[in-house]
């Protein structure tokens, strides 16, 4: 294999979390390299291309605070246009230069007697001090198993793998799930469709969708008076955080969002007996809130129906439900959303004891440490990690929150010639009780729904469970007495150097 | 865990090991039944095993040898020229010895807190065989391989240099006139505190806390101050520091410690090949007294991390 070299730090993935890591390290003076498996950054933003991919957080909030875009077009922007905004980002701060595209990690162990990772990736062999992966949770599609699904004669599509030469016009299409992905697809498919079939397992919480065009002059005005785009911010970030958090953290005043939901569902569907069928039986906010104004009317339409039958098999150019009923299908849609607690990704890391981390967290749950580090994985630095989750804020805000973190523990190991850091484990253990005491009572734990917040323990081991502001400050300063340490023997205090 | 107590030094020792030289150390053992190794702590210098207060609630896990050094605590008096580093080295090794050898298996780990880190040293030294056979683990707490540097207790100034003068001289008068000494050591008294607080301590200690480690120095006879005080002075142990490589080493150190400050820890650290480092934010030069939940879980691990004896030798102790 070919040998490409070492570096201070590789850094697993182009899309928010590297390019943001990229900055932040190239600011610090720290030589690194981003390893890209697609041929093109922007990470999910570059994945996802299915019709009507668009962010649910409002775009002001929903990119770089280093980086405010006051070319918005939408106050929720569509996915080209946030993948244009991650492609000026990552070419105004030379991160393009630094990326490595095709180059897919197959394997990340660590070196004890070195001190440092060894990686195998698609392109060759590299070593690297320190290790930043930012390989994403919303990355792996969870493909659910249907017998006589290799026999199945129409096409197959998962959300994340869109074909966009594929054509639903005049077609039979068929999709499965109502999430986040799905309720953004099905309006976009039904007036093409010949008819659409919408399997639903689960009704979700659909509520009004505020998003609007951002006219010229606002654009003109963000433009030439950025502090006033900075504000806008604020004011979103703080209303998410003050009006939607408590709420969702403590199952409280949710009547007020499921109101707003229910009469939504009342205005959009007139037909009561459908209208039963999308009233979601648990708490909102249980799963993701998704708003849309498009999804509920594609649902009422005529060439749309809406099955809630299980499905029991794949046969042939037919889906055939619970109750026996077989739907002829041209195309099945798989809006079956992402592989999050069982992320395959861990299972190539291997940690200083030989175990990798998916394996660790098999035996528990997933976890770490500021939902940063991990026990055992000396130097290894996860972006939107363990419990670093929101359901009412941007992720963006959280990945760079955790950036100085990262940084100030490369600069301590860089300062201090420290070779490996490593989470002391009983900081971890009260770390993650201390975040499943605070999930208690809060709405994804209680509001009785099964989402991909909940790992199989029904732990929650995705969501942070306050202000975000709070893990912020938490991970503003490198807390290196939560570490050990170990010493690169050649840089002992001048004043004591030894031998 | 209840505070330690300033009026209630004294212990009825479970052991009296006779050393080399017939000195008699005082030994406790706790938690006799436990499987496993047996945590051996080593007391600093003016202390007594009584520092090792929080540690004794290891005993719910593991057994525990806490020994007292020549002429501290409950130990007997040695001869005055038998007060040096690698006297009280002889000492730990005659404690091994005795509660520890009929148990090899199961093997030992050396704890020693600053002139108790020195002490294991000293071991190495003499012994470096034991590392990796008998002694399977090693964590030094807020010491130092060499007293090589000029410090001033984190001082500047002239008030650096008054505190340093002051320091000089009465360790001096321990050694010369120790009765006299004594007499103006004032010990209890709020000045006496207040120099054991500031030199011991770092982050807003509290009072119970300063007041029982006051307790423990002025337990410690003047002379037996002042004649340690001339063998750590001269203190060189750094030769030794590989050997420690042989078995897994902690090494702690209080972010605050102005009796060897973090830059001593450091450099053990990166002496000892695979040593791993805990700095304490906020503690000063007695973590394990300060912040004893972060010592014990340190030291839990490190007991943890003991890789496991090979069959073999388990098997050969079961035929035999």
């Amino acid at each position: 294999m070919t040998d490409l070299g070492h570096h201070e730090v590789v850094v697993i993935g182009a899309g928010f979390g590297g390019i943001g890591a990229s900055v932040r390290l190239a600011e610090a003076g720290i030589d690194h390299v981003i390893l890209e498996k697609a041929d093109e950054l922007g990470g999910t933003w570059w994945a996802n291309k299915y019709p009507g991919c668009r962010c649910d957080v409002p775009s002001h909030l929903y990119s770089f605070s280093f980086a405010l875009n006051p070319d918005w077009s939408n106050t929720y922007s569509l996915q080209p246009e946030i993948h244009r905004y991650l492609r000026k980002v990552a070419e105004d701060h030379g991160v393009v230069n630094r990326v490595r595209f095709n180059t897919e990690v197959t394997a990340a162990r660590w070196d004890d007697a070195a001190k440092r990772w060894l990686l195998d990736t698609t392109a060759g062999t590299m070593s690297a001090d320190a290790l930043i992966s930012a390989h994403g949770f919303l990355s792996e599609p969870a493909v659910p198993h249907f017998t006589g699904i290799e026999s199945f004669t129409g096409q197959v599509m998962h959300s994340a793998e869109w074909d966009p030469s594929y054509d639903v016009k005049g077609k039979r299409v068929g999709i499965i799930g109502t999430g986040a992905s799905a309720v953004q697809i099905v309006p976009r498919i039904q007036p093409e469709a010949k008819q659409l079939y919408v399997f639903q397992r689960t009704a979700a919480w659909i509520l009004p969708h505020r998003g609007r065009p951002i006219r010229a002059w606002e654009r003109a005005v963000y433009r030439r008076v950025p502090a006033l785009q900075r504000l806008v911010r604020q004011l979103v970030y703080y209303r998410n955080e003050f009006l939607i958090l408590p709420a969702l953290l403590q199952s409280k005043r949710l009547d007020i969002i499921r109101k707003m939901a229910l009469d939504h569902l009342e205005a959009q569907v007139p037909d009561p007996e459908l209208r039963a069928k999308l009233t979601p039986t648990f708490a909102p906010g249980c799963k993701r809130l998704t708003p849309t104004n498009d999804y509920l009317p594609a649902i009422a339409a005529a060439n749309t129906e809406l099955v809630t039958d299980g499905i029991s098999e794949l046969r042939g150019d037919e889906i055939v439900t619970a109750d026996g009923v077989a739907r002829k299908l041209d195309v099945l849609i798989l809006a079956t959303g992402f592989r999050v607690t069982d992320n395959t990704f861990p299972a190539r890391i291997t940690g200083r004891h030989g175990q990798t981390l998916r394996e660790v967290w098999d035996t528990g749950s997933m976890g770490g440490y500021n939902g940063t580090t991990f026990a055992g994985f000396p130097n290894l630095f996860m972006l939107a990690g363990p419990n670093t989750g929101i359901g009412h804020t941007s992720l963006v805000y959280m990945i760079e929150a955790q950036l100085p973190y990262i940084v100030g523990a490369l600069r301590h190991m860089k300062e201090h010639g420290v070779a490996a850091l490593d989470v002391r484990p009983d900081v971890q253990a009260a770390y993650n009780e201390m975040i499943q005491r605070k999930l208690r009572l809060s709405v994804w734990n209680t509001g009785g729904c099964s989402s991909w917040y909940l790992d199989k323990l029904g732990r929650n081991s995705t969501i942070w469970p306050d202000y975000t502001f709070k893990f912020a400050n938490r991970l503003k300063r490198f807390d290196v007495e939560c570490y050990y340490q170990e010493l690169a023997p050649s840089v002992a205090p001048a004043e004591l150097v030894y031998g | 865990m209840s505070w330690p107590d300033a009026r209630n030094l004294r212990w009825t020792p479970t052991l009296r090991v006779p050393s080399d030289d017939g000195t008699e150390i005082a030994v406790e053992i706790l938690g006799d039944g436990h499987p496993g190794p047996t945590l051996v702590f080593t007391h600093g210098w003016t202390f007594s095993s009584r520092s090792w207060h929080y540690q004794r609630m290891l005993a719910e896990r593991y057994r525990l040898v806490l020994m007292d050094h020549r002429d501290h605590g409950e130990s007997g008096r040695g001869p005055r020229e038998n007060r040096t580093v690698d006297q009280v080295g002889r000492d730990l090794y005659a404690v091994l010895q005795a509660t520890c050898a009929d148990r090899a298996d199961d093997g030992a780990v050396l704890i020693g807190h600053s002139m108790g880190g020195m002490t294991i040293l000293a071991l190495a030294a003499e012994h470096p065989e034991l590392f990796g056979s008998l002694v399977r683990a090693v964590a030094m707490v807020g010491t130092s391989a060499a007293r090589d540097y000029d410090d001033a207790f984190g001082l500047r100034g002239p008030l650096a240099k008054a505190f340093t003068k002051n320091w000089t001289t009465e360790l001096a008068l321990m050694v010369s006139d120790p009765a006299r000494a004594e007499h103006r050591r004032r010990s209890g008294s709020r000045v006496s505190v207040a120099v054991s607080r500031f030199l011991n301590f770092g982050v807003k200690p509290d009072r119970r806390l300063t007041t029982f480690t006051e307790a423990m120095s002025a337990a410690t006879p003047a002379e037996v101050v002042g004649d340690f005080w001339l063998t750590l002075d001269a203190h060189d142990k750094r030769a030794a520091l590989a050997t420690l490589g042989n078995v897994p080493t902690l090494v702690i150190g209080g972010e605050r410690d102005r009796l060897l400050p973090p830059a001593h820890s450091r450099a053990i650290a990166a002496a000892v090949p695979g040593a791993r480092l805990l700095e304490v934010r906020g503690a000063g030069h007695v973590p394990m007294l300060e912040q004893p939940e972060v010592v014990n879980a340190a030291l839990r691990e490190l007991v943890e991390s003991i890789p496991a004896r090979t069959t073999s030798v388990r098997k050969q102790r079961v035929r035999s």
